[in-house]
């Protein structure tokens, strides 16, 4: 590619600094593309921006709390598991970045470079054909243009860089990939995952699968990345990098090749498109520091703010030939939106491996894949859950009950008595995309740099209620005959967000009349802005997405770069 | 005047949001030694455990749940004062065990003192378990283990 001398010219543009983002600015960038990607949050630099990473417990003020006053002030971030003392600086606070909820939607957020990668689950499934084939299958949403065979080797391509830590397990409904050694079950495990195998010739218990380095190979320490600790603190980055964000990884790489031109603190404004020459030109950015607004240009565009705000994004791009937002000829942008049901749990006891515990510390448990309406329809709701299975021996203190003085702190400093083991799993169900589910821009609210504010209005429909009813009667039949005891469930009933899993939006299919990107990930209508984040997404399946969305990023910028060097963007 | 400055104009430790003067201070530093004692272990006076306790309840706990906090703080001093004569910091140890006795029993003790004295044994309990001599000396926390091993015997495992 021609080298730019402009400062605002670019080769490529990459919106969002996350998990994606950071994808698609490696791509361009080894394949000698000027690309500038934008954060609009600040810079977090590998091990330097992680300041709780090495604190022990005794060394919290509050002993991992969060204070109540910021709880008060933000009772949205303050409902995600994560947020806590260690790793609350990573979250964007309700009142910083306020949305307009028509109905009640939890939107955990994290603007920095490297976005909700420094603070993800780190759990990397692959979809199959079970998933792909669903909305044709099952009659919702519209037919995905893509099929696992087009996705595989992008699965094989991130995986290998990554780092997966897992099991080959044979499964035609969770493909294996390109593992690193897992980590062992626990004898709990061990024990329902041959108790299932035997019982229910349709259901799997396996290791879940990682984005751990449990065994770094040469690519990995290339990357000054090392071998995963089992410390388990990852959300506050990790200072040997032994698991993937992409401040470790993907954002490292492409600067080394001296392409790329990383800008945080600048907020997209829109997507500028050119009339005359039919396509999109550059995007309009706001520097948060100076408030000045500034034009960038590139022959190609990808967006890769996060679900919502690529929506938002697109929506506000608008122009003569795009009045209701860019690429959005069919008015369904914005609309199909889904997410992952996670309202149920269940926890239980089992009284036995008394002599066994666990030693050390693992960064995952074991899974168990969707079973339900996998190969045909066979209950009164749509798709259907995969599972978690965490395993761990409880240990009993002395009571202090009554205790004072010497007494109590005898009690504290006793050994522990080693209890029951405790099991539990919770719910990752797929959502049907509808139509009424929908986000769009506030008409009249704005955010502190003119931008309109988000409207969500998404919520759970009757397939929901009825499926995490099933989860919990099959959880606690598998439960139940597996000898396990003082079973107990719970159904959240929490608004949708806090799987932190938003989908869709700007949703792929064959046909632009009734989807907004093709195959390859382009607006239809202006080919040359590509969204391979989860507002991609045409349905949810039960997977962890981020691992889809890394695939579909390498994918999908290395058709770019093709294209481009045809002359044909 | 800030904060940590109170009416007496001696130093107490900075609190935001509720007040607590140097008898207060003392009180809380006496309740929290009797409940978690100096012995060849560190204990509530030498982990400033009372500091630990009015910091938390200054800044993690709700609005009305430090003013319940307050009040109990208040009668608990008017019970101890009743019962020993002196007050809670001045008594000596035999009183301060009957007090303390009688309100683990929850024997004629008002709802409000209970309250207040489980908020503070627990907090004083979490000053200790959370500390850095726990957490060395007595239940090791491993900061990199290193290592997972998914069935491994609890006679070599140090709980």
């Amino acid at each position: 590619m021609g080298v730019t001398n402009d400062k605002l010219n670019f080769d490529a543009i990459v919106i969002g600094s996350g998990l994606s983002g950071g994808w698609a600015a490696k791509e361009f960038c080894e394949k000698g593309f000027k690309t500038l990607l934008l954060e609009r949050g600040r810079d977090v630099k590998h091990i330097k921006d992680y300041p709780t990473t090495n604190m022990y417990p005794w060394e919290f003020k509050h002993g991992g709390q969060v204070p109540a006053k910021i709880q008060e002030e933000n009772p949205i971030v303050s409902r995600c598991y994560a947020f806590r003392e260690d790793a609350m600086h990573f979250f964007v606070k309700d009142n910083e970045h306020p949305y307009v909820q028509e109905k009640p939607f939890d939107w955990i957020r994290g603007y920095q470079v490297g976005g909700k990668s420094i603070m993800w689950a780190r759990q990397t499934q692959r979809w199959s054909d079970y998933d792909f084939e669903g909305p044709a299958r099952d009659g919702f949403a519209v037919d995905w243009p893509i099929r696992y065979k087009d996705i595989a080797p992008w699965y094989s391509y991130v995986e290998k860089f990554v780092g997966i830590s897992g099991n080959k397990d044979g499964l035609d409904s969770l493909p294996d990939g390109e593992f690193l050694p897992p980590w062992e079950l626990t004898c709990v495990e061990n024990y329902f995952k041959d108790f299932i195998s035997k019982n229910y010739k349709d259901r799997h218990v396996i290791y879940a699968r990682c984005a751990h380095l449990s065994k770094p190979e040469p690519i990995h320490l290339e990357q000054g990345r090392g071998q995963c600790q089992g410390r388990v603190l990852c959300q506050r980055g990790c200072p040997f990098g032994g698991y993937f964000n992409a401040n470790s990884t993907t954002i490292p790489w492409a600067q080394k090749t001296g392409n790329l031109t990383l800008r945080p603190f600048s907020v997209v404004h829109s997507i500028i498109y050119d009339e005359k020459k039919g396509k999109a030109t550059g995007v309009r950015v706001i520097d948060t520091n100076t408030k000045e607004s500034i034009e960038y240009f590139a022959p190609v565009i990808f967006v890769n703010a996060a679900a919502l705000n690529t929506n938002l994004i697109l929506l506000n791009s608008t122009s003569n030939r795009f009045p209701n937002g860019l690429g959005n000829d069919n008015g369904l942008l914005g609309k199909y939106f889904a997410f992952h049901n996670y309202r149920a749990r269940i926890s239980a006891k089992y009284d036995a491996f008394k002599e066994f515990t666990t030693d050390g510390r693992r960064p995952t448990s074991a899974y168990i894949p969707r079973f339900r309406n996998l190969v045909k329809q066979e209950t009164d709701f749509l798709r259907g859950y995969a599972a978690g299975f965490n395993s761990f021996r409880s240990s009993v203190n002395q009571s202090t009950d009554g205790l004072f003085g010497e007494e109590l702190k005898n009690a504290l400093l006793a050994k522990p008595e080693p209890g029951p083991w405790n099991v539990g799993s919770h719910m990752m169900g797929e959502t049907i995309p509808k139509e009424k589910n929908h986000v769009s821009l506030d008409k009249e609210k704005k955010d502190a740099w003119g931008i309109p504010l988000l409207r969500m209005s998404v919520e759970y429909d009757d397939n929901d209620e009825k499926m995490t009813k099933d989860f919990i009667e099959q959880m606690t039949e598998m439960y139940t005959k597996a000898g396990f005891t003082d079973i107990k469930t719970t159904d959240s009933k929490s608004a949708p967000g806090l799987d932190i899993h938003e989908m869709g939006g700007v949703r792929m299919g064959h046909d632009p009349k009734t989807s907004l990107l093709n195959k390859w990930h382009q607006l239809h209508a202006c080919p040359n802005v590509f969204v391979t984040d989860g507002a991609c997404m045409t349905s949810t399946s039960t997977q962890n997405p981020s691992l889809t969305y890394m695939a579909f990023t390498a994918r999908a910028a290395n058709y770019a770069v093709e294209q481009m060097k045809k002359g044909e963007l | 005047m800030p904060s940590c400055l109170q009416k007496d104009g001696k130093v107490s430790i900075p609190l935001n949001n509720i007040k607590v003067d140097s008898d207060g201070n003392e009180l809380m530093a006496s309740l929290t030694e009797a409940i978690l004692p100096t012995t060849n272990t560190p204990g509530a006076k030498s982990l400033s455990s009372h500091a630990f306790v009015l910091m938390m309840v200054d800044e993690c706990f709700k609005k009305e749940e430090q003013e319940k906090f307050m009040r109990g703080l208040q009668q608990f001093d008017e019970v101890a004062r009743k019962k020993t004569g002196s007050g809670f910091s001045a008594a000596d140890a035999k009183q301060k065990s009957e007090l303390l006795t009688a309100i683990e029993a929850k024997k004629d003790i008002p709802a409000e003192v209970l309250s207040f004295y489980n908020a503070v044994k627990s907090l004083a309990i979490q000053s200790f378990t959370g500390s850095k001599y726990y957490l060395t000396e007595v239940r090791k926390y491993d900061m990199v283990p290193g290592r997972f091993h998914g069935c491994f015997p609890v006679v070599d495992k140090k709980m």
